[in-house]
């Protein structure tokens, strides 16, 4: 036989070899337990609008949205997460819960690009995230070959939009009664909690360089904590997340303003009292700025799931005047005494 | 470029070479573009001006190129004799090559004592040489330096300079310098002078 | 017919200072323009003022600066940032963000970012100068490309480190983004003084820039060294472009367009082109900034406005200007 010939069948036996490895690989569904309940399949569509379908209760879970991870913690699905993004296993951290998780769990790097490989080589049954947080990515989890399910409560409206995440999260995993009792749990707290008032309040997520900031417009999340607390969102002729100017926050002129810490307390303080005509604001003119420290303060607002409750007493107290002006992690712990129930 | 001794006096003084024989770098030594590695170089008294051989086409009015550098100095008498008084609000750049030349030659004979000139020949049609070479020949009272390949424009220079791979050949009267042996040497081919008419004509 | 032209230029110039005053991101009504009062009155004096008059200053600026680089370099496409003060000045801006971030040593430096953006600027400024020492005019263009692809490219790395650490966080390309929304009177005060010296200097040297522009040969002749002329000039048109850049941010297409349209209205001479970039700089800067602050519902980049705003105008004068080359 001449050696061409002999080359040609040797591609030929490496690709097949390669072609079947890769099928083979692909279809194996690992880790699935085997059950006798006629529960599944289960066929749902998430929010991105896609029908998914799962064949069988997953047992390898990767969350990648802190707001999801509460959720599923809750759930009573701690267990089954294998993997988890940073600020999740951060918060998890902050209310010394990270024992709901396994013991080896993976926790990805903080980035704004998901770690592909890092998420395949877990080989989870389903990947959770928040749409927002995914955005263009999701392409390419999919081409990944990863079973994937979108939550998109960031933009929840109200609460009922939430819950209603919680419940399909429920349904999906045949957790259903947690989440009824979880839906349950929250709507006490938030008629404990909930007050109706008339209070102006700015919210000033981040502020730039020449003093434009960041707001939440009237169609977010934190727009409806704010609702809740008693406040009335001085930006809710907004939508999203606009930039607007000092000129604006002299013109509503807010009883109350809450701020998002810029990385360290001093130089946040710094950037307000340096704002042009922010003398004139009646919030700053009779004590009434509130800085929000990073981290738990601010997951407790920002995150759109079970534990923003507890956003809710922390933003009235502000409002009521019951809170320090610099909201810490610390205090919140204490005062608020934030706990995440698992079912 | 190698042991250049030379003087310039009034009058038309002309840089005879072949291209890249070193005259473009003599002029720039003279302005003080390029230094000298030894020697030096003495302008005896008065303002200094050139007419470049390239330059950018600017898009401004031929008044504002004349006036540009601010000199000062009286453009009228030089723009009648180039015709260039109607050109004044023309738009430079959009000028033919031998107009924009002649833009610059004028204004470089309005603003200086000393005057440089690169092949102002150039990109000059008939009509145009021969108007600049009797202008030429009717300033007397300014040190005219021009560079050039083009024999017949030498031969109306008070004073000749041969140039040769950086060398001089020969320095003095057009008449003395301007012969068969020295043309010959100087462009490496055979280079005839005859006699036409009382007119002397070079040809090879 | 050229008296028109000017006339028609200080029209728009004052309608722009006045539609400015009135639409920004929150309406004054003009009656309180001219009587003051609560919340208006503020707003006014301490934002909206010193604000319009920045826009307007930072305007004629760079218009200014654009003709000058223009003319010197030879190049119709020369914008004020040639020296790489753009994106120098942005790296030194988001490298005080940086420090702070993640809590480096300097992070005090923050609080000072404008004055690290100045001097990155200046940096980036010299450091084009010395690429381009030797090669006369292309070299300077060649050495701003590459001090501006340098710090460009450190900028996106920082600001992604800076991204993942804080997903919170609104992207921080403030200074890529350029917007003059707030400038209060004491940053004003830079702005004037520095604009007046350019443009008192710009005319002044209006005819010795036309020269450099024309031949090197030629401002040799006459006692100008042209590199040297140029040099000077690129550290003066950077200092100004620095500071702007450390108050606002990228702010750009004005010092490319302004001078075109002057050139094809009015002539391409430095002495039309100074005073009439400065001009037509500022109604254009002032016009796009009115939509740029906020008017639209939230804060967008200015530079995405001029843009399209200057754009239909270019056209306009190129396509009549081909056929008619008269002044």
């Amino acid at each position: 036989m001449n050696k061409t010939l002999l080359l040609a069948i040797f591609v030929v036996v490496v690709v097949a070899l390669g072609v079947t490895a890769a099928a083979v690989y692909r279809y194996k569904s690992t880790g699935s337990k085997p059950t006798n309940s006629s529960y599944y399949p289960v066929t749902l569509k998430d929010a991105s609008g896609r029908n998914i379908t799962l064949y069988a209760q997953p047992t390898r879970i990767v969350s990648l949205a802190p707001s999801d991870t509460q959720i599923l913690v809750s759930l009573g699905l701690g267990k089954e997460l294998v993997g988890v993004d940073y600020y999740s296993y951060l918060l998890l951290k902050y209310l010394n819960d990270t024992s709901e998780l396994p013991q080896n769990v993976t926790v990805f790097s903080p980035s704004l690009s998901p770690n592909i490989s890092g998420i395949v080589a877990l080989r989870p049954n389903i990947v959770i995230d928040e749409l927002g947080l995914i955005g263009d990515y999701s392409a390419q989890l999919s081409e990944a070959g990863l079973t994937t399910f979108y939550t998109n409560d960031d933009y929840a409206g109200n609460y009922t939009a939430i819950e209603g995440s919680i419940a399909l999260l429920g349904k999906l995993f045949d957790r259903n009664t947690q989440a009824m009792e979880l839906i349950n749990w929250m709507n006490s707290r938030i008629q404990t909690y909930e007050s109706r008032g008339y209070t102006s309040v700015a919210y000033l997520l981040w502020i730039n360089p020449d003093h434009t900031f960041y707001t939440a417009g009237s169609n977010t999340f934190i727009n409806t904590i704010l609702n809740l607390s008693g406040g009335v969102n001085v930006f809710s002729n907004s939508t999203g997340y606009p930039v607007l100017s000092p000129e604006s926050l002299v013109l509503e002129d807010p009883q109350v303003i809450i701020a998002q810490e810029l990385t360290n307390l001093s130089y946040t303080l710094y950037m307000i009292n340096t704002t042009l005509g922010i003398s004139n604001v009646s919030a700053y003119a009779n004590h009434r700025v509130y800085v929000m420290s990073e981290n738990l303060p601010t997951f407790l607002l920002d995150e759109p799931g079970p534990l923003s409750v507890y956003a809710i007493q922390m933003i009235n107290l502000a409002i009521k005047g019951d809170a320090p002006s610099y909201i810490s992690s610390a205090w919140v712990e204490s005062e608020l005494n934030v706990t995440l129930p698992v079912f | 470029m190698e042991d250049v001794g030379l003087e310039f006096t009034r009058g038309l003084n002309v840089i005879l070479g072949p291209n890249g024989s070193g005259k473009t770098t003599l002029l720039r030594c003279i302005i003080g573009m390029l230094k000298p590695q030894a020697g030096n170089i003495r302008i005896e008294e008065g303002e200094t001006s050139y007419a470049p051989a390239e330059y950018f086409g600017a898009e401004m009015s031929v008044l504002d190129v004349l006036l540009s550098g601010g000199s000062g100095r009286d453009y009228a008498s030089y723009l009648e004799p180039f015709g260039l008084q109607a050109f004044l609000d023309r738009n430079f750049s959009s000028l033919s090559t031998g107009e924009k030349r002649m833009v610059l030659i004028a204004k470089a004979l309005a603003e200086g004592d000393v005057v440089l000139m690169d092949e102002p020949t150039s990109g000059l049609d008939l009509k145009n040489q021969v108007k600049l070479r009797v202008i030429l020949a009717g300033i007397k009272h300014k040190v005219i330096v021009a560079s050039t390949h083009d024999i017949t424009f030498a031969q109306g220079a008070d004073r000749v300079t041969l140039l040769k791979s950086g060398r001089i050949l020969a320095h003095g009267e057009a008449e003395r310098v301007l012969t068969e042996e020295l043309l010959t040497q100087l462009y490496e081919v055979r280079v005839r002078r005859v006699s036409v008419d009382g007119h002397t004509l070079f040809l090879t | 017919m050229k008296s028109t032209r000017i006339a028609l230029f200080s029209l728009i110039f004052f309608f722009s200072i006045f539609a400015s005053l009135i639409y920004g991101e929150v309406y004054i009504p003009p009656s309180a323009l001219l009587h003051p009062h609560g919340v208006y009155s503020i707003i006014l004096e301490r934002i909206r003022i010193p604000t319009v008059l920045a826009a307007a200053t930072i305007g004629a600026s760079l218009g200014v600066c654009g003709a000058v680089m223009q003319m010197l370099l030879r190049n119709p496409l020369m914008d004020p940032y040639v020296s790489g003060t753009a994106s120098g000045g942005a790296f030194g801006a988001v490298l005080s963000y940086f420090l702070l971030a993640f809590n480096l040593p300097f992070a005090f430096l923050v609080y000072v970012s404008p004055l690290i953006a100045f001097a990155f600027a200046l940096l980036s400024t010299f450091i084009t100068i010395a690429i381009g020492k030797r090669t006369g005019v292309y070299g300077l263009v060649v050495g701003g490309v590459v001090v501006a692809f340098i710090f460009s490219s450190a900028v996106t790395i920082l600001t992604t480190l800076i991204s993942n650490r804080y997903p919170f966080v609104p992207s921080v390309t403030f200074w890529l983004q350029g917007q003059i929304v707030v400038v209060g009177w004491r940053r004003d005060l830079g702005l004037f003084a520095l604009t007046a010296i350019l443009v008192l200097l710009g005319l002044r040297h209006a005819r010795r820039i036309d020269l450099v522009a024309i031949s090197d040969e030629m401002s040799y002749a006459r006692g100008i060294n042209p590199n040297t002329y140029r040099y000077v000039w690129v550290i003066l048109v950077s200092l100004v472009s620095g500071y702007i850049v450390s108050l606002v941010g990228i702010v750009g297409f004005v010092g490319i367009i302004v001078p075109h349209i002057v050139r094809r209205t009015l002539g391409g001479s430095t002495t039309k082109l100074v005073p009439y970039s400065a001009l037509l700089g500022s109604p254009i800067l002032l016009l796009a900034n009115i939509l740029s602050s906020g008017i639209l519902g939230t804060v967008i980049p200015v530079t995405a406005i001029t843009s399209l705003a200057a754009a239909p105008i270019i056209v306009y004068v190129m396509v009549r200007g081909i056929a008619d080359k008269r002044y």
